[in-house]
């Protein structure tokens, strides 16, 4: 009796799954018409945010880099150099630069993934196109994630520095 | 007037070497686009065609090694020190924080015009 009901709610189990998983890649009709139909505007739109993206990422990157080799790290130098305790701010550097790192490879993936995306011919593959910019998406998110987590490990170094400082006095 | 074997000779192997010529700089070529792709330089280079006017904008504002002010990695530190440090710092975290960058609704239906 017992296996018949783990049998039964397997079975159950799976047919919900199964379901969800058709409804989640599934493309409605309507939405793949909407794409056909707008298939032109569609790809300008996205060449455009390829290419605000991309001058966001070099401006940022600047910005990182900067901020990795001619301020934390020289701060960090100097500490040392005058034997003061730098507390955290070498580990919060390390993990600055192993961000910066994680940033620059995931911003690779999205951008070949939009590349990707807009190689696709839209009015004739709605689906796979649609399919393609939901990988993108998470892509997206992944850099966000990372600018996201670079700027609170920035925010971590400036209160580290605060607390060095006291120690100065 | 008859050639002779020697200058037949050289001149097949001057065919020989351009034919090389050519395929090494076509390997060459290869290798250094596939390079370019890979490595991430090509997301980077706002040279590309239709990048060029947004170069223009990142240009001005960013706050890059040439002429602008730098911390030195030697010397004293006192909390004067500190605090010009403090303030470049802060110079950078306000540009940063300041982009919004990789927002979600511009990957969206709506941005992206899918009605």
């Amino acid at each position: 009796m017992g296996r018949r009901i783990a049998y039964f709610v397997v079975a159950v189990a799976l047919f919900v799954f199964a379901d969800a998983k058709v409804l989640a890649y599934s493309t409605p009709l309507e939405l793949e018409t909407a794409i056909s139909n707008s298939c032109d505007s569609i790809k300008l739109n996205l060449r455009q945010l390829q290419r605000n993206d991309a001058s966001v990422r070099v401006s940022l990157g600047k910005n990182y880099e900067y901020m990795l080799t001619r301020l934390m790290s020289n701060m960090n130098s100097r500490l040392a150099v005058n034997h003061k305790d730098a507390g955290r701010l070498l580990s919060i550097t390390a993990d600055f630069s192993d961000n910066l790192g994680y940033f620059r490879k995931n911003y690779i993936i999205y951008d070949q993934q939009v590349s990707k995306l807009l190689s696709i011919d839209c009015t004739k593959k709605p689906a796979e196109f649609y399919k393609e910019l939901g990988k993108a998406r998470v892509e997206r998110d992944e850099v966000r994630y990372n600018y996201n987590r670079l700027n609170e490990i920035m925010a971590e170094y400036s209160e580290e520095l605060l607390a060095v400082k006291e120690g100065l006095r | 007037m008859l050639v002779s074997k020697d200058s037949s000779n050289g001149a097949k192997n001057l065919v020989k070497l351009g034919f090389l010529a050519i395929g090494i700089t076509l390997t060459l070529s290869f290798v250094s686009l596939w390079l370019y792709r890979t490595s991430g330089a090509a997301q980077l280079d706002l040279s590309r065609p239709g990048y060029i006017s947004d170069e223009t904008q990142t240009g001005g504002d960013d706050l890059e090694t040439d002429g602008k002010e730098s911390f030195s990695a030697h010397g004293e530190i006192s909390n004067d020190i500190v605090e010009e440090f403090e303030k470049l710092y802060g110079d950078v975290e306000k540009k940063v924080l300041g982009t919004e960058a990789f927002r979600e609704e511009a990957l969206g239906d709506e941005a992206l015009g899918i009605e």
